[in-house]
């Protein structure tokens, strides 16, 4: 993704996060963006566009944040925990505008079909990198346990985000989901 | 029968699922629930008092969605499985409009914190409750465990909303993680 399109897709992000879709308007993003009017209509010329290209840009985050600044995560369970556990972090603070955003897109996803199968792209790229970590990681069932680990990663983010614990420790926490699982090294 | 107060925030509910906060208005639910001008006013005297009743609602329905009619749940891990998958199947089908409407006030209550008190007591009810089933269903550690349960059913309900599973069998997928939490029957008494 070029340098200009993440920088309207992030400030496109934003809008999302504080005013919902119908804030996702082109010459707000170019004013949030701090580019020249116009730009954003250039580069996405339809509202379609510019909804999926957020969407898109949200998933890329959401990977980001997962990864963090290594490539790679370590392929145990305290790798994946420290991941998992980093990402809810931000997920809940530097990036809680690609939560929120997420949440509306998710919430339109669910009223227009065009956008899901779009979604759905994005997400599977997502699950074969994660299975694939968390088989490495010692899991004997790593279909049912990323499955797992996912749904309680999304759920925690979201009740987090409404209703923080203070001095929350996500990387512990995961830890502790991790140990139910007996996982054992490869 | 149905008092005056639960027909106006099932209708509120039902506004927000369908259109977002933007569409919850006072005139609207009285639209909605087919009743006089007025009457949302003079039972929730502002817009916060109306979220805060949605907040409060929504204890009830969610419960309603796990337990079905008979309000009760066998505290056995087969039981505890049907009751979370009951509860999937019911947000992800019959009971949609209280799931989109939860994303739309979690949106609101993350941007303004004064919300925060009300849906915290909502979830203390929730958590009473569940804990205390989940610990006569036999798990050695209810704190870990009703966690465990409770962010994978939001996930799930979360995923699947938007990219539905060909043939969910929610029950069966909350029952493999049960098991992989190693519960121990509880016998006698």
């Amino acid at each position: 993704m070029s340098n200009l399109r993440a920088q309207l897709l992030d400030a496109g992000i934003e809008l999302v996060a504080d005013h919902g879709l119908e804030g996702l308007v082109p010459c707000e993003v170019d004013r949030r963006a701090g580019v020249t009017d116009g730009t954003t209509q250039e580069c996405f010329p339809t509202r379609q566009a510019l909804v999926e290209g957020v969407a898109d840009r949200c998933i890329e985050r959401e990977m980001q944040m997962v990864a963090g600044d290594r490539p790679e995560v370590e392929a145990s369970p305290d790798g994946v925990a420290d991941a998992l556990g980093r990402f809810v972090l931000r997920a809940l603070d530097d990036d809680r505008s690609v939560t929120l955003s997420r949440y509306v897109l998710q919430a339109e996803a669910a009223r227009t079909p065009a956008l899901r199968a779009f979604y759905g792209v994005g997400a599977d790229n997502v699950d074969t990198w994660a299975l694939d970590l968390v088989r490495r990681a010692g899991s004997r069932h790593p279909e049912r346990d990323f499955g797992l680990l996912a749904n309680y990663v999304t759920g925690l983010v979201f009740h987090e985000l409404a209703l923080p614990t203070p001095d929350l420790d996500p990387v512990a926490r995961v830890r502790d989901v991790i140990g139910a699982l007996q996982w054992s090294a490869p | 029968m149905t008092d005056r107060r639960t027909l106006l925030l099932d209708a509120a509910l039902e506004l927000v699922g369908t259109q977002g906060m933007r569409g919850l208005t006072h005139r609207a639910v009285d639209a909605a629930a087919g009743l006089p001008p007025g009457s949302t006013s003079n039972h929730f005297r502002t817009r916060e008092a109306l979220v805060l009743g949605i907040v409060e609602r929504f204890v009830v329905r969610e419960r309603a969605m796990a337990t079905g009619p008979r309000d009760e749940v066998d505290p056995t891990p087969e039981g505890v499985a049907a009751a979370f998958g009951r509860f999937v199947d019911r947000a992800l089908g019959p009971d949609r409009m209280v799931t989109l409407a939860r994303y739309a006030i979690l949106v609101e209550t993350a941007q303004h914190p004064e919300l925060r008190s009300g849906m915290a007591s909502g979830a203390d009810q929730v958590d009473t409750w569940a804990l205390d089933l989940v610990t006569r269903a036999g798990s050695p550690d209810p704190q870990r465990d009703l966690g465990v349960l409770a962010n994978y059913v939001t996930g799930l309900v979360l995923h699947e909303l938007a990219l539905p599973s060909q043939d969910l069998d929610a029950a069966a997928r909350i029952r493999s993680v049960v098991d992989s939490l190693g519960w121990t029957r509880v016998t006698g008494s």
